[in-house]
């Protein structure tokens, strides 16, 4: 996905040539401490910093394409942090995940009635069928985001990237902000989901999480890679484990008894 | 009974339509009944403005582009309109250039909203107003300068000169519906959603696939056609303009509908119009006091207002529903 990547923002670096390489119908956890990289990677991916080095997206050299571009190409991204507007309802905030999906010309949709309608409608039973699938309230459709809980939104900012009908997912830290049955729920969701052929890359703390769900696991340390693998080697190695919580040594070599969000300030 | 509700349910995607064309005749037969003189003067005034601030709207309220060169987008459709209706150039089609000027040159800022930060536009379109206003000062042999052009030839529908207010009101008031229902029509489709999506969350945006310089582009276009509409709708009722018409303080009015609107409501922003015309035009003897409300009446707005009439739309709402639900907690407690 992405090849001797360096991103720097004035001077610092926050990518040094990171190469990491997601294959098809993969699940692909990104891990490593606060601060390493792993949210750039994703911008650059998405287009949104400047960066040197090789992107390919899906058999695309995307390097130099503008972001709509590249969403254009069946990839959707979720926010660490979704910054979701005030004004925008749920079910506007669905629409913007559909959007690239038609190519119907916009101003017959704005225009022609019978159009509008039998595409509101269509579009409505997939908004449904998304929140539906992820455990969403279908009743939230006319709430405003902003109202609601981070957990949700969260959730709710998935639902908008599946909304896509994408073939290849980013996912930036879905689980902060959940509670332990959205997190369960979200892992089956995401599992079920690349049965049915989706790749995803997921930028995750959660270690319980990484490990029940992903293929390949890269970790991420001030701004390298340091290593990837299969979850159940990578997350034992005693380097990761450095990187991760200075010299401590807690349950973490045994994922399955990992406390969630080790080593990691709410943010 | 069954069939007879299947014969009508084709309409039920056209509600929106059958409104709209329902409000307009009545609005248009009855406005002028019970207005008479001034106030006439003043409803079509205030659907003129209307139009070109759901132009605003688009550019200014869903994609947030502050821009207070409306009404000198108004006077570029304004001398269009009169210029080519001068030359002989037949009354529908002159309409038509009149937009499609306003809209040629709103789309020159819109290129160059793409070029720089959301904040430069405005200055952009102070120099776009002023630009407007010097052209139309200076240029003596196509403008007439101070003095203003004439409208040669007023324009007849069904054989009828537009010429008194009462004849021109039912045509102001069928655009201003005509424009309020593509406004609200944009503003609820995809398109409009994603203008607001790109003026409050450009990365959501981008990650929808929208081309954001492109979607700029195309709110600028709209707001500038509706502008035209707009000037061309005044040199008809005034059969004359002038410099004057369209300088900044119309701008700051037209923005001022906008900002009292809030959120990108097109509803609002005709309500706006109808109550900033009328208080503008009872205060026109007071220019100067007029001006001192003006400035006043904008920062009391943000501030005790930032969303507008749709904010204190909301804010009825809520109270409403807080009293319903209080209500209905008494009655289950008893
Ligand atoms: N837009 C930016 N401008 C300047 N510095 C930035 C910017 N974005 C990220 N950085 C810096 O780049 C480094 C990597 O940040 P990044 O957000 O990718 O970390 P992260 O691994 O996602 O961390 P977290 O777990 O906290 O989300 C950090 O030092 C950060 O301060
Ligand atoms: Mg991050």
């Amino acid at each position: 996905m992405v090849d001797e990547l360096d991103v720097s923002f004035g001077g610092i670096h926050a990518l040094r040539g990171v190469s990491l390489s997601v294959p098809l119908g993969a699940i692909y956890g990104i891990v490593g401490p606060n601060g390493s990289g792993k949210t750039t990677v994703l911008n650059a991916v998405s287009g949104f910093v400047r960066s040197s080095g090789g992107i390919h997206v899906l058999g695309h050299s995307v390097s130099r394409w503008p972001s709509h571009r590249r969403f254009g190409l069946g990839m959707a991204r979720t926010f660490q942090v979704p910054k979701i507007s005030h004004t925008l309802t749920v079910w506007e905030l669905m629409r913007m995940g559909d959007h690239g999906r038609r190519d119907r010309a916009w101003w017959k949709e704005t225009l022609a009635p019978w159009a509008a309608a039998r595409e509101e409608r269509e579009t409505r039973r997939r908004v449904g069928d998304t929140l539906e699938s992820l455990g969403l309230d279908t009743g939230l459709l006319d709430t405003r985001v902003q109202t609601l809980a981070q957990g949700i939104i969260k959730m709710l900012d998935v639902a908008r990237a599946l909304m896509a009908a994408p073939t290849l997912l980013l996912l930036d830290e879905p689980t902060a902000g959940m509670n332990e049955a959205e997190i369960a729920n979200l892992a089956q969701r995401l599992q079920a989901l690349n049965a049915a052929g989706l790749t995803i890359a997921v930028v995750e703390h959660n270690i319980r999480f990484l490990a029940g769900a992903c293929h390949i696991v890269a970790v991420l340390h001030v701004g390298r890679k340091i290593c990837d693998g299969r979850p159940e080697e990578v997350l034992i190695r005693p380097d990761v484990i450095e990187a991760y919580l200075g010299d401590v040594d807690t349950g973490f070599a045994d994922p399955s008894h990992a406390p969630e969000n080790q080593g990691r300030p709410a943010s | 009974m069954t069939s007879a509700v299947r014969a009508v349910s084709f309409l039920v995607p056209a509600r929106r339509l059958i409104v709209f064309v329902v409000g307009a005749v009545a609005c248009a037969i009855f406005l002028p009944v019970i207005f008479s003189g001034l106030n006439l003067l003043i409803v079509n005034q205030a659907c003129i403005y209307g139009i070109a601030a759901l132009g605003l709207n688009v550019i200014f309220g869903m994609t947030s582009l502050l821009s207070i060169a409306q009404a000198a987008l108004m006077g570029v459709g304004a001398y269009t309109f009169v210029l080519t209706a001068n030359r002989g150039i037949g009354f529908p089609a002159t309409v038509v250039l009149a937009c499609l000027g306003a809209a040629i040159v709103s789309a020159i800022t819109g290129l160059i909203s793409t070029r720089v930060r959301s904040h430069y536009f405005i200055l952009i379109t102070l120099a776009l107003a002023e630009t407007v206003t010097l052209v139309a000062a200076n240029d003596l042999s196509l403008t007439g300068g101070d003095n203003g052009v004439a409208l040669n030839t007023i324009p007849t529908i069904f054989g009828d000169s537009l010429v008194t207010p009462a004849a021109f009101a039912p045509l102001a008031i069928a655009s201003l519906f005509l424009v309020w229902y593509l406004a609200e029509c944009l503003r609820t489709s995809r398109f409009g959603v994603a203008l607001r999506a790109i003026s409050t969350d450009e990365y959501l945006a981008a990650v929808s696939g929208v081309a954001i310089s492109r979607y700029r582009l195309a709110a600028t276009v709209v707001g500038g056609a509706f502008a035209g509409l707009a000037g061309a709708m005044l040199a008809i009722s005034d059969a004359f303009i002038g410099p004057q018409n369209f300088q900044l303080d119309t701008g700051i009015l037209l923005l001022l509908m906008v900002v009292l609107a809030g959120g990108g409501s097109n509803t609002g922003t005709v309500i706006a119009s109808a109550i900033l015309t009328y208080l503008s035009q009872g205060l026109l003897t007071l220019a100067a006091v007029g001006e001192l409300i003006y400035g006043v009446a904008i920062v009391v707005l943000l501030i005790a207002v930032p969303d507008g009439l749709a904010g204190v739309g909301h804010l009825i709402e809520r109270q409403v529903r807080t009293g319903v639900r209080l209500l209905t907690v008494r009655v289950q407690n008893h």
